[in-house]
């Protein structure tokens, strides 16, 4: 019974036989190939079709016919011939004609692969450039056989011919010998033209759009051209094509086993290559690379043709009589047609250079809306996207793999760190990735709290970036609405928006990246861009009356700050791209654990006497020099400083006269740059400072943090942006904003490259700003997947830290030396006693329960911590001796003026001065 | 009746045509070689001689300018001729069979065997310009 039913569908499908309905595919093709040919131009033959698909839905629907008839004219052909093969009968042909009959099979695909690369998209292109390799290969006859065929490369006469000539011509004489007629029969014509024709309104033949880096050759070569990846000497699929042409033809004259043999070689060779065709089809994405097509979305995994030729009658069509179809990048930009006269772009993608498609993707080929749109990216520039948007070949390729792997993408070092306080991570130095958050309870404390401040966080929603938006990929830095682009934009979202508003004024992708694209995620944390400008935060309410005091600012997130002290570049003009590098900030295609090993520039790059490698613009690197182009820093006959870490280019500062200069990238002022201060590298009592340790003049801190687990508040997953119920929740104890501990920062004698290391190079550490990293008491009691049995923890771990509160001048001697919050004992009273010579502390916060240290602590007055006391490996508090040393020089201080000639010599050789004690100089004495 | 060679008329034509296709077979190799000396005389490309470092892809050519080394290699995949035009990870990619390269054009990962072709160049006389010989 359900025999006999699929037997009827298959009736009904074909419902004459594969051989007749094979030759009225091929005459619907032939026929419609001369109309195809009128607006067909040889000279621009990819131009020609992209102008009838967007204007011309009438040739359109020929080309429509031409191909689909086609793809079925081949299909019912290799059915036709299918049948034959599985059905054991005699041949009743001539020889000769056998043989013209398997040769037609080549010709067959040879007037096919023709009329594939006669579009001459990048997919055509490729595949002639294979077509002719493949042709080359045959042994003494390869060159001329492909020349003649192919002709010279950008040349489409001789395929052209080949296409409606020798190809065609010898498949209808074929075609005569073997059925002994050319019309078959008018009933099967008049279906399948009418099949065709229904099809073809409704389908559009495909036409690659030359950005998408997916190249595939047509679907019927991909079985070959999945062969073709594992031959390194393609002349073998040669011989295997003519191996089973060989066979077709001998099998009339094989009989019994040989025959049945030979057959089911020939049947099983094409289930095989059906099998390697799907795998072509699905499994191949970009660069060759294996894909799964369940993760590349419906979009991309199916070619939809869906595109009625009604569409094509749009209303707009009526103005291309004036305006004619805009062409960029040789390709026929519909989209412009009715997005003309958008402004607002900067040059580089501006779409009168690039298009729209280069960006937006969707189809530029249609002028209908809805089919224009389809599969259009709204908002290009995600990390999911970017390589099909900014990252496309003819643009910014390598950026989109290194912004990926970079820490602004990873969060690595965040992740690692608070996996680490969790008892989840054994190792600080381990790499994690965002991407690989899952349901732990570390894992959901990110979820809860921390993990919205990446680059593959989407932008989902138009409009310029704020305070409050996270993430975005590209455009978290580049996206920068005007003024005019703003008002388009909001005017849009209003109710204008139901009136057929007209957006005209877009939004661009710039390289001037202002302070407040860092803003919203690096207030956060460290706090850097709120410190960079002068603003610390508090725990006021945003409705206290002391808000009404300038001092005071609100953000948008509704946390008040209060003024403080701005960093001196700020104070100058200066941005954060002016120091940070594309390849600090977008990274350099390394992977790193922690953010410090991701950044290149230190201060010495610039503040020091002795550059190191330096530049001429000329010998720039690609991208450093497309930076200082777009910069429009035109002085080309300075020598460029170079970042020593790295070696690249600091594009904006340079040498003029023996001084030092940088150009502000934003506001193009010219500054000055001084060289380090005598006392900064005066003798060798303080090499192995960093910079930002004298010269941080706050940073901030808070003492008393609690996290707990609170199953029944509602909370929500800024990673997968949804609602859960529990949270993890942190409550603050005080905020504070002082001159920041000072730790030291251990480093392989051969990787010191930077701070203080410029010149002498001979310190394996540096002290560097700390503040609390992770001081807090963690409670996991309630949290539901908890594993272990210690739910309650403290935790006391400072972090090295940046502060990004550079001032000009450097702290006080006594600041570091007679100061318990630099030497990391926290605030108090810390003083010396001359009668006893000895140094005493009186804490100003409590002890702490879990570990009897002030709140403010990192480590026991004169005293050391054992197990681990910082967020990172190599870095520690001050050891014993050391806090012995600065406490030594501190009693020094409590007498002699810092600027006195003494202290002065003491740099240069702090112990011959020992040697050389004053009766009344009284250093201190030592318990243990 | 003379003794000699029997052929009959159909094999004596079939004998002639084969024998016919050398001298055809010479006059279409030569005619396409006349024809490709015609079209390749200038078969050169000029690129600036301030080329920023870094790797440029320029259709038929890949420049690769680092530090003071320049190399010109050949867009042509040398296992099927696709144009190379997509890098990753300092790594030159054939998108049509995942043959690798590296910047010294030497073959990685197959398909492809051989390194790419690589260019001479000259300078211009004004030395603002790159000659690349293309063979």
């Amino acid at each position: 019974m359900q025999l006999r039913k699929t037997g009827n569908i298959k009736k009904l499908i074909f419902f004459d036989s594969y051989g007749m309905m094979s030759l009225s595919f091929f005459l619907i093709a032939l026929v419609s190939g001369i109309f195809l040919a009128i607006p067909f131009d040889i000279e621009n033959p990819y131009s020609s079709i992209g102008r009838l698909l967007i204007a011309n839905p009438w040739a359109s629907l020929f080309r429509n016919l031409h191909y689909w008839s086609a793809q079925f004219f081949l299909v019912l052909a290799v059915l036709h011939i299918w049948d034959y093969l599985k059905k054991s009968k005699e041949i009743s042909l001539r020889k000769g004609v056998w043989f013209r009959l398997v040769i037609s099979i080549l010709f067959i695909f040879l007037l096919m692969l023709s009329g594939f690369i006669l579009k001459a998209d990048a997919d055509s292109m490729q595949a002639r450039r294979i077509l002719e390799s493949l042709l080359s290969s045959i042994p003494v006859f390869g060159d001329l056989i492909s020349y003649t065929v192919l002709g010279s490369e950008g040349d489409f006469q001789l395929i052209y011919v080949h296409h409606l000539a020798t190809t065609s011509i010898f498949l209808v004489i074929i075609i005569i010998e073997h059925a002994k007629t050319i019309w078959g029969s008018l009933r099967t014509f008049i279906i399948l033209l009418a099949f065709t024709t229904v099809l073809s309104i409704f389908f559009q033949a495909p036409l690659h759009n030359n950005l998408d880096p997916v190249m595939k050759g047509p679907w019927y070569f991909l079985g070959l051209q999945e062969i073709l990846h594992w031959l390194s000497y393609p002349g073998i699929s040669l011989m295997l094509i003519t191996g089973i042409l060989i066979l077709i033809y001998f099998l009339p004259s094989l009989r019994n086993r040989p025959e049945q043999l030979t057959r089911n070689l020939i049947l099983y060779s094409f289930w095989a290559y059906l099998l390697l065709s799907v795998t072509g089809n699905f499994f191949r994405g970009e660069n060759w690379r294996w894909q799964w097509p369940w993760n590349e979305g419906i979009n991309r995994l199916f070619y939809n043709p869906f595109n009625p030729l009604y569409a094509g009658t749009d209303s707009y069509r009526d103005s291309l009589e004036i305006s004619g179809i805009p062409v960029v990048l040789g390709r026929e930009e519909g989209c412009l047609v009715c997005h003309s006269g958008m402004k607002g772009f900067s040059p580089a993608h501006d779409p009168e250079a690039i298009g729209c498609v280069s960006c937006h993707g969707g189809n530029s080929f249609s002028l209908n809306k809805v089919h224009a749109h389809r599969n259009m990216i709204l908002i290009p520039g995600n990390n999911t996207d970017a390589a099909r948007s900014c990252g496309t070949t003819d643009c910014h390729p390598d950026i989109p793999v290194r912004v990926k792997s970079s820490m602004m993408s990873s969060l690595s070092g965040m992740i690692t760190v608070d996996r680490f306080v969790f008892g989840e991570a054994l190792d600080l130095n381990e790499l994690s990735h965002v991407s690989g958050l899952g349901q732990s309870a570390a894992d959901n404390h990110l979820r809860d709290l921390c993990a919205s401040c990446h680059l593959g966080n989407e932008k989902t929603e138009t409009g310029p970036v704020t305070q409050l938006s996270r993430g975005g990929g590209c455009n978290a830095c580049h996206l920068d609405y005007s003024d005019s682009s703003l008002k388009a934009h909001n005017d849009y979202h209003s109710t204008k928006r139901q009136n057929n508003y007209y957006f005209n004024s877009h939004p661009s992708l710039s390289i001037n990246i202002s302070n407040d694209h860092c803003f919203g995620c690096h207030s956060r944390s460290g706090r850097i861009s709120t410190n960079y400008e002068g603003w610390h935060e508090t725990q006021l309410d945003e409705h206290d009356s002391l808000l009404d005091n300038p001092g005071f600012r609100v953000l948008e997130d509704h946390r008040v700050f209060m003024r403080m002290e701005d960093d001196i570049h700020h104070r100058k003009g200066m941005a954060c791209i002016d120091c940070h590098t594309s390849y600090e900030l977008m990274g350099d295609g390394n992977i790193y654990r922690h953010k410090e090993d991701q950044l290149k520039v230190s201060c010495e790059d610039c503040h020091t006497k002795n550059p190191g490698k330096t530049f001429f613009p000329g010998e720039f690197d690609s991208e450093s020099k497309k930076i200082h182009d777009l910069r429009a820093i035109t002085d080309q006959a300075h020598r460029y400083l170079s970042v020593l870490k790295s070696g690249d280019p600091l594009v904006n500062t340079f040498i003029n006269n023996d001084s030092l200069w940088l150009y502000s990238k934003l506001s193009g002022n010219l500054h000055p740059v001084l060289p380090p201060a005598e006392i900064c590298t005066r003798g060798e009592a303080h090499d192995d400072l960093g910079c930002s340790a004298c010269h941080t003049s706050w940073a901030p801190r808070c003492l008393g943090c609690h996290t707990e687990y609170e199953p029944h508040t509602t909370g929500y997953d800024i990673y997968a942006n949804k609602y859960t119920k529990g949270s993890w929740v942190e409550y603050a104890g005080k905020y504070m904003a002082i001159a920041p501990t000072l730790g030291v920062e251990l480093h392989n004698r051969k990787n010191i490259e930077t701070e203080k290391v410029r010149d002498k190079n001979k310190s394996d550490r540096i002290i560097k700003p700390a503040i609390p990293g992770m001081v807090m008491t963690l409670d996991k009691d309630m949290y539901p997947k908890r594993s272990g049995a210690n739910t309650f923890s403290f935790h006391r771990l400072f972090s090295p830290a940046g502060p990004h509160t550079i001032q000009a001048e450097g702290r006080s001697c006594k600041s570091c030396h007679n100061d318990p919050v630099t030497l990391g004992y926290g605030e108090g009273k810390l003083s010396f006693n001359n009668e006893s010579r000895k140094w005493s502390f009186t804490p100003r916060y409590e002890l702490n329960k879990h570990d009897n240290l002030p709140e403010d602590a990192w480590i026991p007055f004169l005293g050391e911590r054992r197990a681990q006391v910082s967020t990172r490996n190599n870095f520690r508090p001050f050891s014993l001796n050391e806090q012995k040393r600065i406490l030594t020089v501190g009693v020094c201080l409590n007498c002699h003026n810092e600027d006195s000639d003494i202290m002065m010599r003491s740099l240069d050789d702090f112990q011959e001065l020992l040697k050389q004690l004053s009766p009344e100089c009284k250093l201190p004495k030592w318990d243990n | 009746m003379k003794k000699g060679l029997k052929i009959s008329r159909k094999d004596f034509f079939r004998l002639t045509g084969l024998i016919l296709l050398f001298p055809f077979y010479l006059i279409w190799h030569i005619s396409v070689k006349n024809h490709k000396l015609l079209q390749n005389l200038n078969k050169e490309i000029k690129i600036p001689a301030d080329i920023s470092a870094g790797i440029h892809f320029l259709d038929q050519v890949i420049v690769i300018k680092e530090n003071d080394r320049l190399s010109i290699f050949s867009s042509r995949c040398t296992h099927l001729g696709c144009r190379i035009k997509h890098m990753e990870n300092n790594k030159l990619i054939c998108p049509c069979h995942g043959s690798v390269f590296d910047l010294n054009g030497t073959c990685l990962k197959g398909p492809a065997k051989k390194s790419l072709e690589s260019y001479n160049y000259s300078r211009t006389s004004d030395g603002k310009s790159i000659i690349i010989q293309l063979t």
